[in-house]
């Protein structure tokens, strides 16, 4: 590399991740949304920007939001797809006034994330692209397998009352049912969708902006406007309670949940968080106990294991990891240029959107390397000071007026990045159908069978079959 | 075992017919046989059905007699013990399974009542605990006043945790089970259980020869749904779908769908519970081999690993050839599994049996008894 190009491409992470840091505070806008704005903009002043200096520029786009997503999401409750998975214990946190711990700890996750970005280097070259293509040509079935275990995995939430089998059946399975009438919509919705795409092919990179929008940004809005949620006085944390337990805890599902959601198209780190969870749970090897009275008649206490309580911190701390590797590691995939993978093994929306005005070059990756620790070490420090800052204000701001304005504003962006009118009708609805599980409390990440079945039909082959018999072609 | 551990093995297993890897692989390769098949998500879908059917529609079609609905907000311990010790007296008159179902006590969204039933002998203890998160995590200050906390009623029978009036299936399992674990310990009385989150519990209660109750947990739990016939009852319809679609091997679907059901019901049976191994021509449930616990970590994550290694190996030896040097290279198979599958599971072994030391240690001297087990499919309560 020329000398020269390092500042110049200093200034270009610098911009990025500062362009990250103020993108992310749109709420409830997807990664994907933001790089979609963030090429518009490329787009018109690109004579600006050196080629060299494209990736690190969006490298670093994706790096600080990654991490300081993490804030309006911890306070104002505006949650993207993927921050599903780390919802409810920040959410239980704001509630007892502890938002700015939440949003650390989950920051933490994420720089430990970061750094592991680093240390899988030897991992990224040497094993993974054996994986990468022994899985490439089994990719349908694979998704097959996430599509079906989604679906079968949910489980009753109602307690089943009810005079008859069948009422007790029908109360106890709602959620389920909800589920997969979800599923349903949302996949014909994405099978309609990508056979006929509706806006013109100038916008094709932003073709799925209203859909995202639709399906996971205004269901939260509108959740958050009827549930009226207001942050309770907050305070600022000198410390975190978390040890390197927790940290360590963390670190598996964190990563085998962000490498699932990297790896395999459409799966989200939503998606990705919910099998880790599966896979790694470890809270039952030391279970609830019980502690014989020591005198007759007197109660019976039962133990909770400090395991237990460990959970909330490990949640988020495994949500940061998780959620660095879905959004970076998936872009970072696509340096990953070996003998078996020439092509580098990148995933995501920003490896898509990136394609065609960019490919990536043997060295490449440790410029993205040091891309991300760079600007994951200023965006921790901008969310160790933006926790501060938020817990402070989150209490004393509006949040209908502010979830209105945001409403507002999704809507005006839609309306001029994303087609006009039809950008606006596609969004009203997908957002019917996001709504669904708002209501029914079953799994939002339902929606993202808008891509997981045409994906796996069209790997299939199978796409066009579907299509025709769905009188589309 | 938990639903994804099923799951997994079932796709495991599939994976080591070399048909069904190469008929899914994509038909752009070139592998002969490649047809981009979904054969093996039959495979993973029956490897989790058994529980399916159990947890989402078995529960709610097998009728208790007596459902216990405590008030959420004057939960009383009292009536709810009589209501067993009623269940126990209507057994003894009755001669048949009285089932009598404890129902969650839900205050809101993510908050549960707690609440423990002990029993003893001849006796059962009701006692109303804190309010609990989903995640049971208990929130301090929410016990409820001390007089309102417990009560114990007097059964009109005992109560015992293994029946005695066993058919030969069951007496053969637990031949084997003693071969295999040497001399067992006689289990005395039934464990505690404890109901706070999502759907409560039912248990069975039936008198048996020797004049005692037996206590049978979750009576609705791994019987018809846990069967090697049901199993292939509902597998063979995707062979005859198959070969009404002309596919070739249209028999495979089938064996594959069965497959899965099969590997779940025998990993079942290496737990407690069990399974009507042959219902509906033996309908009574077959105890197990009592080797793991179906929530053990361990357990399920070691399978769950390997599972996913020998996917890779097999997907690899069946199609792509690039890891394990093909069917023919006998040591690049050994060295394969030796780096990638037993040295990383020793590793995990090592870290978990010092975690266990840990917990071991604090519990040392304290006398405490484990909860019980919790039911098989339901996983860890999974926030989403």
């Amino acid at each position: 590399m020329v000398y020269y190009y390092i500042p110049v491409i200093t200034f270009y992470v610098l911009l990025g991740t500062l362009a990250g840091s103020i993108l992310c505070f749109i709420p409830a806008l997807h990664i994907y949304n933001v790089a979609g704005i963030a090429i518009v903009a490329w787009l018109a002043a690109r004579h600006l920007v050196p080629y060299y200096a494209i990736a690190p520029f969006f490298m670093s786009l994706v790096v600080a939001f990654s991490f300081l997503n993490t804030i309006p999401m911890t306070f104002f409750n505006t949650i993207d797809e993927s921050a599903g998975a780390t919802l409810l214990p920040s959410n239980a946190m704001v509630i007892r006034g502890r938002g700015a711990e939440a949003a650390i700890l989950s920051g933490f996750g994420t720089l430990m994330g970061a750094f592991l970005l680093i240390a899988l280097t030897p991992f990224f070259f040497y094993i993974w692209p054996y994986l990468a293509v022994i899985f490439g040509g089994h990719l349908h079935w694979i998704l097959g397998l996430v599509i079906v275990h989604y679906i079968m995995s949910e489980w009753p939430k109602g307690a089943g009352r009810g005079k008859t089998p069948l009422k007790r059946w029908i109360e106890a399975c709602r959620n389920c049912f909800a589920g997969m009438l979800t599923f349903f919509l949302a996949a014909l919705f994405g099978l309609i969708f990508i056979t006929k795409p509706i806006l013109p092919p100038e916008l094709a990179f932003q073709n799925i902006m209203p859909v995202f929008v639709g399906f996971f940004a205004i269901p939260s809005i509108i959740q958050s406007l009827l549930s009226k949620f207001k942050p309770p006085e907050q305070y600022n944390p000198k410390s975190i309670n978390a040890d390197w337990k927790d940290f360590s805890y963390g670190l598996l599902p964190g990563f085998t949940g962000g490498m699932l959601a990297a790896y395999l198209p459409a799966v989200t780190a939503g998606i990705g968080a919910m099998l880790a969870g599966h896979i790694t749970n470890h809270r039952n090897l030391d279970r609830a106990r019980f502690r014989p009275p020591e005198e007759e008649g007197e109660i019976i206490h039962l133990e909770t294991p400090e395991m237990y309580y460990r959970q909330e911190r490990n949640f988020l701390i495994a949500g940061g990891v998780g959620k660095i590797l879905y959004y970076v590691g998936a872009f970072l995939l696509l340096f990953t240029i070996t003998e078996l993978t020439p092509f580098g093994t990148g995933r995501g929306g920003l490896a898509f959107i990136l394609r065609p005005v960019f490919s990536a070059e043997p060295g490449d990756f440790f410029v993205m390397a040091s891309t991300i620790v760079f600007s994951g070490s200023i965006s921790f420090l901008i969310l160790l000071k933006g926790s501060d800052i938020a817990a402070d204000y989150a209490p004393r701001i509006n949040i209908t007026i502010m979830y209105t304005i945001v409403l507002i504003a999704l809507s005006a962006i839609v309306y001029f990045i994303a087609g006009g009118w039809i950008g606006i009708a596609i969004m009203a609805a997908t957002s019917c159908i996001g709504m669904i599980p708002v209501f029914y409390n079953c799994r939002r990440s339902h929606c993202m069978a808008v891509l997981l079945v045409p994906i796996a039909l069209n790997m299939a082959g199978y796409g066009e079959n579907i299509a025709k018999l769905l009188g589309l072609v | 075992m938990k639903g994804l551990t099923h799951f997994v093995s079932g796709v495991a297993a599939a994976t080591f017919i070399p048909q069904v890897v190469r008929m899914s692989a994509a038909g752009r390769l070139d592998i002969p046989g490649a047809a981009s098949s979904f054969i093996i998500v039959l495979a993973g879908m029956y490897g989790i059905m058994p529980d399916t059917l159990d947890f989402k529609v078995g529960q709610f079609f097998d009728e208790p007699d007596i459902v216990v609905d405590p008030d959420p907000l004057n939960p009383n311990p009292k009536e709810m013990a009589q209501k067993f010790a009623e269940a126990v007296s209507r057994s003894a008159q009755e001669g048949r399974m009285i089932k009598i179902q404890y129902m969650p006590i839900q205050l809101g969204a993510n908050r549960w009542r707690q609440y423990l039933i002990i029993f003893g002998e001849k006796e059962v203890s009701v006692q109303i605990n804190e309010v609990v998160s989903t995640s049971q995590i208990p929130y301090p200050g929410t016990s409820p006043d001390p007089e309102k906390r417990s009560a114990t009623v007097t059964l009109s029978h005992r109560i015992k945790p293994t029946s005695c009036d066993t058919d030969w299936l069951n007496k053969l399992v637990r031949k084997i089970r003693k071969t295999i674990k040497g001399g067992e310990k006689k289990k005395k009385t039934v464990k505690p259980s404890t109901i706070d989150i999502l759907s409560g519990t039912t248990f069975g209660l039936k008198m048996e020869s020797d004049g005692d109750i037996y206590f049978d947990w979750l009576p609705w739990h791994r019987t018809w749904s846990h069967s090697y016939i049901l199993g292939l009852m509902l597998a063979a319809p995707w062979a005859l779908i198959a070969y009404l679609l002309k596919l070739d091997m249209w028999w495979m679907y089938g064996l594959v769908a069965f497959l899965g059901f099969a590997v779940h019901i025998t990993e079942d049976m290496t737990g407690h519970i069990g399974g009507s191994l042959l219902w509906p021509i033996l309908k009574p449930r077959t105890e197990g081999f009592e080797m793991f616990k179906a929530s053990d970590p361990r357990t399920n994550f070691s399978i769950i690993y390997a599972g996913f290694i020998l996917i890779v190996f097999n997907l690899d030896r069946f199609t792509s050839n690039l890891l394990t040097g093909g069917p023919e290279s006998f040591w690049s198979w050994w060295f394969f599994l030796l780096v990638f599958l037993v040295l990383p599971l020793a590793v995990y072994f090592k870290i978990i049996a010092r975690i266990s030391d840990g917990i071991k240690k604090r519990e040392a001297g304290l006398k405490f008894t484990r909860e019980e087990e919790e039911p098989d499919g339901t996983g860890d309560p999974v926030i989403d």
